[in-house]
């Protein structure tokens, strides 16, 4: 399985230029996470700084009990071998075909024999659809095949973690939706924990188990992909609709005056280069293709979000328990108003945990599924939730996934 | 970007002397530690060579003669003919062997360092190396390092040599002077330690230029435009702390070995 990745309080700056201030979140093992945010928020800079190539000015970055934000260059290289990366435009050598390209690391790291580089190297470039074009340089071949060599390259050793730095630019739609159905392969295969950085929504939609946005230096959000999607956070709402109407502008950010200008000249409807709103952002997540193992990390996720089923605000938690198999809902609807820690059902309904904005209070989302009964006895969250992640983890450690916040900004 | 606010002028600079000192000292450090890069070594040797080799001699032959001639005529005036020989070696051997070496280490070899570390750099190469846990200091910038040392210790005989032969040749052909004068003026003047000296400096022009480009192209401002900059700088950066250095040297030297018939 792969190692969970803690981020706790990070700051960085160039010079007086703010990149992002205190962001903490942790990426759960073995699970899929993206990071959204419009361009120049310090996407790749983050992705930098977990691998310790941009030294954070503050913060920790904990990987496997080593901190790569503050440790010293013999345990960085140490903590690098966990990690795989796939560069922005897979950052291949130049002077080396694709075949050493994707062997290289082989070669540095093992003492394997030709022979048997040249198994693991074929296999990786067969993965990625790459098969009997090793002799190619990377000069000689199109954006899209670089970042797949890029991709396995980064899976030649077996990483624990694989970080994608835009896996989509620069690639067409039917290109990013192989690329996406590949990484969920991937994680369905070895069980990596990932993390994708983009600002694609499509691949944010429909490939992670969660989704954290950064905005204005700040981390938005990051949680289960049900809470982000399902959010009226405005920067949320107007990211994943790709609309030209909210806090987000066209330079960094949008003043007060152009807001309210934008306010009161805003014609509903056509024109303003919106996606339909008839869509909804919240769409089925892709399962691996046929043929592959099942996803260990959605059974864990679910675990966990169920544990943390009270603290989300009402939309998302409808989300996750429609998204459960008819069998579960029931125990799932309990733990929403009981919370694993057991407290009785009826306060839940009438205190909603979260330091929400308000605008989803218990009790209209409560009777919207009459035919499930309600009350049930505290203590069924915990079995559903051990049920689903094979009682491997302790309830201490499955809460410690980042409470969703931010509705209020 | 570190230059938005400076709260002491010429900050920067020092940050970046800083930098590149700590280069060289990693470089240095890398050098013994093994895995020992033999093949990348050889090729960048070899490209190094190729690109000074044949500019270098077209440069020594008119140099040795410039000084030649400049220095018979001065020599003439003065009623000293027969030292001509010794001037021109001592001024070709101990000064514009390794100058000439370095310019050219510099300019042709330095600047394809860089160009092509630069490239590396915004290519996100070096990041991707360093994240696959392989040092690119150690795997890219000492082998160009060792090479252009090597080269321009080995480069620095051959220009003495052509340099010499071309003043001879000048001053035997064109001055009329005697053979026999310019080689026992030589042999009379000059000493070894002029040429371990020249060696010497050679070695440690060689590294400057090198280490200098690898610091300007793991550096670069963004974008291909930052390459040609970086590039741009590189040279100008090495030509400016070669002279300097050679002039502490050359200060140190006359200090410590006595000359010849002292």
């Amino acid at each position: 399985m792969g190692i969970e990745v803690v981020v706790e309080g990070l700051t960085k700056s160039f010079g007086k230029h703010l990149v992002w201030r205190d962001v903490s979140l942790s990426l759960p093992a073995g699970e899929v996470s993206v990071m959204l945010g419009p361009s120049g928020t310090g996407k790749t800079v983050f992705l930098k700084a977990l691998v310790g190539l941009v030294r954070p000015d503050q913060g920790r970055v904990l990987v496997d009990g080593i901190d790569t934000a503050s440790c010293s260059e013999r345990q960085l290289y140490q903590a690098r071998k966990l990690f795989g990366v796939m560069f922005q435009d897979g950052a291949l050598f130049g002077s080396l075909s694709l075949y050493d390209n994707v062997a290289f690391p082989l070669r540095e790291h093992t003492r394997l024999t030709e022979a048997e580089i040249r198994r693991v190297v074929l296999e990786k470039m067969d993965m990625v659809g790459l098969a009997g074009e090793g002799h190619k340089y990377p000069g000689e071949i199109s954006g899209g095949m670089r970042k797949r060599a890029g991709l396995a390259r980064a899976l030649v050793l077996d990483p624990q973690i694989i970080l994608c730095d835009e896996p989509d630019s620069g690639l067409d739609p039917v290109r990013t939706a192989y690329l996406s159905q590949l990484l969920i392969d991937l994680n369905a295969e070895i069980d990596a924990t990932i993390l994708i950085v983009t600002h694609d929504i499509q691949i944010a939609r429909t490939v992670p188990d969660n989704i954290g946005m950064l905005f204005r230096g700040n981390l938005v959000m990051f949680g289960p992909r049900e809470v982000l999607l399902t959010s009226d956070h405005p920067v949320i709402t107007q990211f994943v609709n790709g609309r030209k109407i909210g806090p987000i502008g066209m330079s960094e950010e949008k003043d007060e005056v152009t807001l309210a200008l934008e306010q009161a000249s805003q014609v509903p409807g056509a024109g303003n280069g919106e996606r339909t709103p008839t869509q909804p952002a919240l769409v089925p997540q892709l399962v691996p293709s046929p043929g592959m193992p099942e996803r260990l990390a959605v059974g864990r996720r679910m675990a966990r979000v169920i544990s943390m089923l009270h603290t989300l605000p009402e939309p998302a938690r409808a989300a996750i328990v429609a998204s459960l198999p008819a069998a579960d809902r029931a125990q799932a609807r309990a733990a929403e108003f009981t919370g694993p820690a057991g407290y009785a059902a009826q306060t839940a309904t009438t205190q909603p945990r979260q330091p929400s904005s308000g605008a989803a209070p218990d009790d209209s989302g409560r009777p919207r599924r009459p035919d499930l009964p309600e009350a049930q006895r505290p203590g069924e969250a915990e079995t559903l939730a051990d049920r689903l992640m094979g009682r491997t983890r302790g309830s201490a450690r499955r809460r410690r996934g980042p409470p969703p916040r931010g509705d209020a900004s | 970007m570190s230059s938005q606010q400076r709260p002491v002028p010429g900050l920067g600079a020092l940050r970046q002397t800083g930098m590149l000192f700590a280069l060289a000292a990693s470089v240095l450090r890398m050098t013994v530690k093994r895995p020992f890069q033999v093949r990348e070594v050889i090729e960048q040797f070899w490209f190094i060579a190729s690109v000074t080799i044949l500019p270098t001699m077209l440069v020594s032959i008119p140099f040795g003669a410039v000084i030649t001639l400049q220095v018979g005529s001065l020599t003439k005036q003065l009623g000293a003919e027969s030292f001509t020989g010794a001037a021109s070696v001592l001024a070709v051997v101990q000064q514009a062997s390794p100058l000439i070496v370095a310019l050219l280490i510099a300019g042709a070899g330095g600047s394809a360092i860089c160009a092509d570390i630069g490239a590396r750099t915004i290519r996100e190469e070096m990041d991707a190396m360093e994240v696959m846990g392989v040092s690119p200091i150690q795997r890219l910038i000492v082998p160009r390092v060792i090479a252009a040392s090597a080269v321009a210790v080995l480069l620095n005989g051959l220009v003495s040599v052509v340099g010499v032969l071309g003043g001879y040749f000048f001053f035997v052909y064109l001055q009329h002077g005697t053979p026999g004068s310019f080689l026992a003026s030589f042999s009379s003047l000059a000493q070894l330690p002029d040429l371990y000296i020249s060696e010497i400096k050679a070695l440690i022009f060689g590294f400057i230029a090198a280490v200098v480009a690898a610091h300007r192209g793991m550096n670069p401002r963004p974008g291909p435009k930052g390459v040609g900059e970086a590039v741009n700088q590189s040279v100008v950066i090495a030509f400016l702390l070669l002279f300097f250095v050679n002039l502490v040297l050359t200060a140190i030297y006359l200090k410590i070995v006595p000359p010849k018939g002292s």
